[in-house]
């Protein structure tokens, strides 16, 4: 018994002496909708056989211990999906995520703008309706999704009655090579009577040395109430940083959505 | 006497574990169906200290079964491998922009065809190096304002002696001249309409059709290779989508190519190589998803991350396919083994 044992484990010694020269590159994720009204459905994909992908919905890093992906994931709650793929002969793929956000309160009227975004990324139709639109921009920022500003972004929209908000999110995208930053500082203004306008809430975003790349989503919370009007600005970097090959040029500030909830 | 047993079985695995990071490496064999390949990272034997690259951009194999690699290097431009990846000889100082890279049989004599965007011509070398003719920009067909606009990234050459130049980092044209250097005509070109090309990155005559030779085009940034008769006219599209197709390059029934990338941005480092058969459909993605396995409009993308940035594929006689890469951090060339 122990003689068969100790030949398993000597086997699987050998098997193990052999090192994994590539790494597997990402799984394909996919999804019909990054903003949903009910459900998003997420794909993923990996056609290299003997792969396995696996993957977590709470924004956790996944691991080979995790959920196997068998087929389509129905989503109804803003959620970070992450994946890996894994495969005996490779090392484990870096993780690729994907995002999906349910829709926020419509307008029925188009939301104005304060700043206009500059010409060549102004968006497919009237720029306070790409931004309330429920379209979100793909990786090409010229797909008309996309709002592009050298300048901040003031948006301000409004309502017939009064809507209970207690939460906006604002959709954006990082491209540290093509000059695009994260925001500096958002903030939220509302009023329930025309023209009083009180501060909800105002944060500020540090600024890390590389930030990180691709959609990012800005949530900002405060204590719920009853709005007619709502104001959102979104402060533009700035200046290029010290340690961008550009230092000292105006930095782009890319937003396709904002949602209120 | 179990437990000695047990104990020496731990400390056999105990032992040996720490032997992992010198253990062989393990095959690795990409590719699907009949063209499946084993990765030898290790074939060039080239010293960076003696024959240093930067990009390593094109290759062409002459009768005796050398291979000449182009780069923009302008300490060596040309290296000359033999088929054990040994540098047998190395040339060029002046090709700042070397690229594209043409190997014709002119009636049982050698040359070579380099493009160089850098300097906004094409050169016909001898196989020494020796400059044998140039071309530049047709300023007088009123296509071209001034010479720079002229960024020539390939050749090929058609049976009756004409040169083609693909525009690749241009204005996207094909450019034919008459074999003594005159401009002659045009196709192709920026823009929206089906036979327009973005980004002609790469060109090459079709012979597999025996009566019907056909002109390849890639036009990169569209995901598609673009086909025309030998007069220009344009005949249809292999839309690939997800790869930004560097040259076709034929052999036998098959058509190879390199995809630089499957995504950008343009460093995304998610290329890998596609092998096409007669019919032009796609076989095997050395590197890349499963053919066999994708959906109709689904991209094409990177699943072994064995390559960075391929820039183009020369075949041998058996089959084996080389391949040098853009942007890779000086890499010299991977030999695929045809298994």
């Amino acid at each position: 018994m122990m003689r068969y044992l100790q030949i398993i484990v000597f086997i699987s010694c050998c098997l193990s002496l052999q090192a994994q020269e590539f790494r597997l590159a990402p799984p394909i994720l996919r999804c019909d909708q990054v903003f949903f009204d009910q459900i998003a459905t997420v794909r993923m994909n990996f056609a290299l056989n003997g792969a396995q992908i696996r993957y977590t919905l709470d924004g956790s890093e996944p691991s080979k211990t995790s959920p196997i992906y068998r087929k389509p994931l129905k989503i109804k709650q803003d959620a970070t999906v992450k994946a890996i793929a894994i495969h005996l002969d490779y090392q484990t793929s870096t993780i690729a995520t994907i995002s999906v956000f349910k829709k926020g309160i419509s307008f029925k009227t188009a939301p104005q703008l304060k700043e206009i975004p500059a010409p060549e990324y102004a968006g497919s139709k009237a720029p306070g309706l790409v931004l309330t639109d429920g379209q979100a921009g793909s990786e090409d920022l010229n797909d008309g999704n996309w709002l592009g500003f050298k300048t901040d972004l003031g948006f301000q929209g409004s309502w017939d009655v009064p809507q209970k908000l207690q939460s906006v999110k604002v959709s954006g995208f990082t491209a540290w090579n093509s000059w695009i930053l994260p925001p500096s500082r958002i903030e939220v203004w509302g009023a329930l009577t025309p023209g009083s306008w009180q501060l909800l809430v105002s944060k500020a975003y540090e600024r890390p040395e590389k930030p990180l790349e691709g959609r990012q989503l800005y949530k900002l919370d405060f204590p719920s109430g009853d709005y007619r009007q709502i104001k959102v600005i979104v402060h533009n970097a700035g200046p290029l940083p010290e340690n961008h090959p550009g230092k000292g040029n105006p930095a782009w500030l890319f937003v396709d959505e904002i949602l209120f909830n | 006497m179990q437990r000695s047993t047990f104990t020496r079985t731990i400390f056999t695995f105990g032992a040996l574990a720490p032997l992992r990071r010198f253990a062989r490496k393990p095959e690795t064999i990409i590719g699907h169906g009949a063209f499946r390949y084993r990765v030898d990272q290790t074939w060039c034997k080239a010293n960076p200290t003696t024959h240093p690259v930067n990009d390593c951009h094109e290759m062409a194999m002459d009768r005796s079964g050398r291979i000449f690699m182009s780069t923009n290097d302008i300490r060596n431009n040309i290296l000359i491998y033999n088929k054990d990846g040994n540098v047998l000889d190395a040339w060029g100082t002046e090709y700042p922009g070397a690229h594209g890279l043409t190997l014709h049989d002119e009636n049982g004599t050698e040359f070579l065809y380099l493009t160089d965007y850098e300097r906004h011509a094409v050169y016909k070398l001898s196989l020494k190096g020796k400059l044998i003719q140039e071309f530049h920009a047709p300023l007088e067909a009123g296509l071209y304002q001034q010479n720079d606009e002229f960024n020539p990234t390939e050749t090929a050459i058609l049976p009756n002696g004409d040169v083609l130049i693909a525009d690749g980092y241009g204005k996207d044209y094909i450019l034919v001249y008459g074999p003594d250097g005159k401009f002659k005509r045009h196709f192709g070109g920026k823009g929206t309409e089906p036979s327009s090309l973005n980004n002609a990155h790469g060109v090459a005559v079709d012979t597999r059709k025996k009566d019907q030779p056909e002109i390849l085009v890639s036009s990169r940034a569209d995901n598609t290779l673009k086909r025309y008769d030998l007069n220009g006219q344009f005949l249809g599209a292999v839309p690939l989508p997800g790869a930004y197709i560097c040259r076709p390059v034929l052999k036998g029934d098959a058509l190879y190519f390199a995809v630089l990338i499957s995504k950008l941005p343009w460093d995304s480092q998610s290329g890998f190589v596609c092998i096409l058969d007669k019919a032009n459909q796609l076989v095997s993605v050395p590197g890349g998803s499963d053919p066999k396995r994708l959906h109709d409009t689904e991209k094409l993308y990177q699943t072994v991350q064995v390559f960075k940035h391929p820039h183009d594929v020369l075949v041998d006689a058996d089959e084996n396919v080389f391949v040098t890469q853009w942007n890779s951090n000086g890499v010299y060339p991977i030999r695929l083994t045809r298994i």
